[in-house]
């Protein structure tokens, strides 16, 4: 099963895998295919009663597989069997009522539930993840209570009957093969998706949507891209469903046929491919060959997902996978170990020397802004310019609007008035367009994606800037854009990461955490780098390092560093100038040291004690 | 006509707050959405009506409904959701799950066809040409009272601060010395007893068949929708609005609509406003 995980990084460092790439790619090609192979031979082996029940489990499989990547960026969706259902009802009204072709009438299914989708899918994912859960399980019940009661379009309780096999089929052996092209080419197209940059950018916006954000992923875009997607194949299998069973009602597609779907992916593990085809063929065929029906399915069902839940919370694939992982790791090569000191490349003492000139052009220029809460000033006529090459310090004790200004320069936040310019334009509206016009931020807390590997983290975030043709962003793999892994590559050797490439960002010691969240900010090319406390909760050797690292991030390019902090021996060493906030205010701009030293920032920082 | 309309929409309304004020309470301090509401819907009313049929008077068994339910409730979230804490995406597929899984156990011993139970408040009042059945009365009553003792419980008592702590600043409420493992029991008992009285209160005039919780439940998730999750006075507001909404169209148009059309109306409203009407961002 380690065939299908996404590609280690092959030139950059050493692949912290027992299996080799090339190896890797080749079984996720054979092993497919043997499968195919066993199936095309399957009907001939069976009697036609297995036969009907290998049919519904490739229909249950492709929905399984069409469903997972909205779960991959961490939504429940309650309607994908109620798309699945308005793919049916299309087929069958357009195949009985207007005597429409075979697969003009599957397609139209895939078209309207993917319209459907779309229309439920913009209102619902634009807030919490809550009120998707919420509206697609409402969507399910009400479109079956409207399928129901529109007696002349769809036959209401009584459905439709006499729906035709497409020609030239004429057995359920016939059709068995129809339904396994069908699936296979669902399979093999969201193969294609989970390895292209959409798939990366998935895992990234569940494993941290605002971090997704700050370097240029849309959330909704991509999440609602993978709701329309799920829906035109969940159509077209609807469609099949609707050919091979001849009859269709309401009752076909209850609540539970959407539940289902949802626990095939939960017990097989959203992390792989595979996940959601051996969870679905679990599901539809084991309650079966235990003999049971109706309630007891339903029992079955979701004591597997409790089972599951509390036992093996990834599921059954990603729990096997990776324990094969760890027996294999443990008898062959050896996984990289973490090195616990971090390396920039190149002599980081001589960066200082040949820094670049700060030079005139302004790329920020925050002109009084403010923001209030209910009434308290978080944020009140704020201004401050930022030229390219310097580096500002913004300081202030707790409370007094740093973050929220960050949030306010970054889009996070709309300020109540004032406004902000990065190289010389407005702010556009969203974070996500905010990165794209030059202006990358670190989080305090989550500034990487945890269950992505250090060199996902970054390769997520390269090219943050430019817009992406949306065929290569679907189709073409992540780890064939070579200018993108070159680029991701040469930040992590810049910043000492290279030999954590392969290891899992949740899995880094914390000084690293830190460091691999200013990578993901370089990683977007900005011109503007705001970070957010890099150095809290370091050891002192370890802001010694950082602060090197960022010497000599700033010595090779011409950025602009924006760096909220605590620890004063950070502003002193890198900043140029220093804005200090009390309250929402300014009370004191300038170069470092004065402003360091001024009675203002004393009495802001101690309360008042300077006085004495 | 009218006023018939809107006195019936507000009895409907008066009945959506206490399943939706349940659910929306439990969102907004332990961040779980209760799929299993509908089905503790079905066991308040399940057990009303078994407690009547040994003989014990419709009151008390309401009330002894809730209470069995509540602490249901309240166990449910000891065994199972508080390992799902913070993590929205599993506890939702864990809810469903055990909805799923009450729903199937319970359909093995409760009777599939349909029962009744008779209540006290028998026939109607009628004020001015408009009619309410005294039952309906009853239970507008009582869920005003219930949700003015809930909201009086959240501001004034030491256990409703910490409610009201903990839904604000989970971590300043830890250090404060309030305990989360106390909270969590209490906030899914109580909104699990509302859905439980809410289940008894409904069968003297519902038929009572194993899917009667399936109904309240969508309606009371398209009643937090409206009115934004989390936010108990906006829940008020929306479900009084999906009430008056289904009642006009039942008498308007047809019945089966209603549902339909209080959807239409809570998305219509997310595209202009998304959080709700008062939700939080």
């Amino acid at each position: 099963m380690s065939s299908v995980t996404a590609a280690p990084p092959k030139k950059v460092s050493p692949p912290a895998r027992a299996l080799p790439a090339r190896a890797t790619s080749a079984a996720s090609v054979i092993l497919p295919l043997l499968l195919l192979a066993a199936l095309f031979a399957a009907p001939g082996m069976v009697g036609s009663y297995q036969t009907h029940l290998f049919v519904l489990c490739l229909l249950a499989v492709g929905l399984a597989v069409s469903y997972r990547p909205l779960l991959l960026a961490n939504q429940v969706s309650l309607a994908h069997g109620a798309l699945y259902a308005i793919g049916a009802y299309t087929f069958a009204i357009l195949a009985v009522d207007h005597g429409v072709g075979f697969w003009l009438a599957v397609g139209a299914g895939g078209v309207v539930a993917l319209a459907a989708s779309i229309l439920i899918g913009i209102p619902s994912l634009r807030t919490s993840d809550a009120y998707f859960f919420l509206i697609t399980f409402a969507f399910s019940v009400v479109l079956i209570s409207i399928i129901q009661n529109s007696q002349s379009l769809t036959g209401g309780f009584g459905g439709i009957s006499g729906i035709p096999y497409p020609p030239g089929v004429k057995t359920e052996e016939d059709f068995f093969y129809l339904a396994l092209v069908v699936v296979a080419v669902t399979v093999a197209v969201f193969m294609v998706l989970d390895r292209s940059r959409w798939g990366l950018e998935l895992r990234g916006v569940g494993s941290s949507p605002q971090l997704a954000e700050a370097v240029g992923i849309g959330r909704k875009g991509t999440l609602l891209l993978a709701f329309g997607i799920g829906a035109f194949f969940a159509g077209i299998l609807g469609g099949v469903y609707a050919s091979f069973i001849g009859f269709i009602a309401p009752q076909s597609f209850n609540l539970w046929l959407s539940v289902s779907i949802l626990t095939s992916v939960i017990v097989g593990g959203v992390r792989y491919i595979w996940g959601g085809v051996i969870g679905a063929a679990f599901i539809s065929l084991v309650p079966g060959w235990m003999g049971l029906g109706g309630t007891w399915e339903a029992i079955f069902g979701a004591c597997s997902v409790i089972v599951v839940m509390f036992v093996m919370r990834r599921g059954i694939v990603t729990e096997a996978v990776a324990f094969f992982r760890r027996r294999s790791a443990a008898v062959g090569a050896p996984v990289a170990p973490v090195s616990h000191v971090l390396e920039p490349s190149g002599g980081a003492e001589e960066a200082a020397a040949v820094r670049q000139p700060v030079t005139d052009d302004v790329v920020l220029d925050v002109r009084s802004i403010a923001k209030s809460f209910g009434g308290v000033h978080a944020v009140r006529d704020v201004s401050f310019q930022l030229r390219a090459g310097e580096t500002l310090g913004l300081i202030g004790p707790n409370g007094s609007g740093k973050t929220t200004t960050f949030d306010l320069i970054s889009g996070f936040r709309r300020p109540d008035s004032g406004e902000v310019l990065v190289n010389g334009a407005a702010l556009p509206r969203s974070p996500h367009r905010v990165v794209r016009s030059g202006l990358a931020r670190s989080f305090q807390a989550t500034s990487v994606f945890a269950e992505l590997t250090v060199f996902e983290n970054v390769l997520l975030a390269v090219g943050g800037q430019t817009r992406r043709n949306p065929v290569r962003r679907l189709l073409m793999p992540v780890r064939r854009s070579r200018r993108e892994r070159a680029l991701a590559a040469s930040i992590l050797a810049e910043l000492g990461l290279s030999a954590s490439a392969g290891v899992v960002a949740e899995d880094l010691p914390y000084g690293h955490k830190k460091v691999l969240g200013i990578a993901v900010g370089l990683a977007t090319e900005p011109d503007v780098l705001c970070l957010d406390e890099p150095a809290t909760g370091m050891t002192e050797a370890e802001i010694d390092h950082l602060i090197a690292i960022l010497e000599h991030v700033r010595a090779g390019r011409r950025i602009a560093i924006i760096v909220i902090e605590h620890r004063l021996a950070v502003i002193r060493t890198l900043c140029d100038r220093v804005v200090a906030l009390r309250a929402g205010e300014v009370i004191a701009v300038g170069e470092a040291e004065p402003v360091l030293e001024s009675k203002a920032v004393a009495e802001a920082f101690l309360g008042g004690a300077a006085n004495d | 006509m009218f006023t018939q309309v809107l006195v019936n929409g507000i009895v409907l309304g008066a009945f959506f707050s206490l399943m939706a004020v349940g659910l929306t309470l439990i969102f907004g301090v332990l961040r779980v959405v209760s799929f299993v509401h509908g089905v503790l819907f079905m066991l308040g009313a399940y057990t009303t009506w078994v407690l009547t049929k040994h003989g014990v008077p419709y009151l008390p068994a309401v009330l002894g409904a809730g209470l069995a339910v509540g602490m249901f409730g309240a166990l449910l979230e000891l065994a199972v959701f508080r390992r799902f804490r913070g993590m929205l995406v599993e506890g939702a597929v864990v809810a469903i799950a055990l909805a799923i899984l009450i729903q199937n156990l319970a359909n093995q011993v409760i009777p599939l066809s349909p029962q009744s139970v008779s209540t006290p408040f028998e026939g109607s009042a009628h004020v001015g040409g408009v009619y309410v059945a005294w039952h309906r009365v009853f239970v507008v009553v009582v869920a005003v009272a219930l949700i003015a003792g809930l909201a009086l419980f959240i501001k004034r008592h030491r256990f409703g601060r910490a409610i009201r702590a903990l839904q604000q600043n989970p971590h300043a409420a830890e250090l404060q010395g309030i305990r989360p493992d106390l909270v969590g029991p209490l906030v899914f008992g109580m909104g699990a007893m509302l859905a439980g009285l809410a289940g008894g209160l409904i069968v003297p005039v519902q038929q009572l068949l194993p899917e009667i919780g399936e109904a309240p439940l969508l309606d009371s998730f398209v009643v937090v929708v409206l009115g934004g999750l989390g936010s108990v006075e906006g829940t008020l507001i929306a479900a009084m609005l999906i009430g008056i909404a289904q009642s006009a169209t039942s008498t308007y148009w047809t019945a089966p609509a209603a549902v339909t059309v209080s959807f239409v109306i809570a998305i219509a409203v997310l595209v202009v406003r998304p959080q709700g009407l008062l939700g939080d961002e």
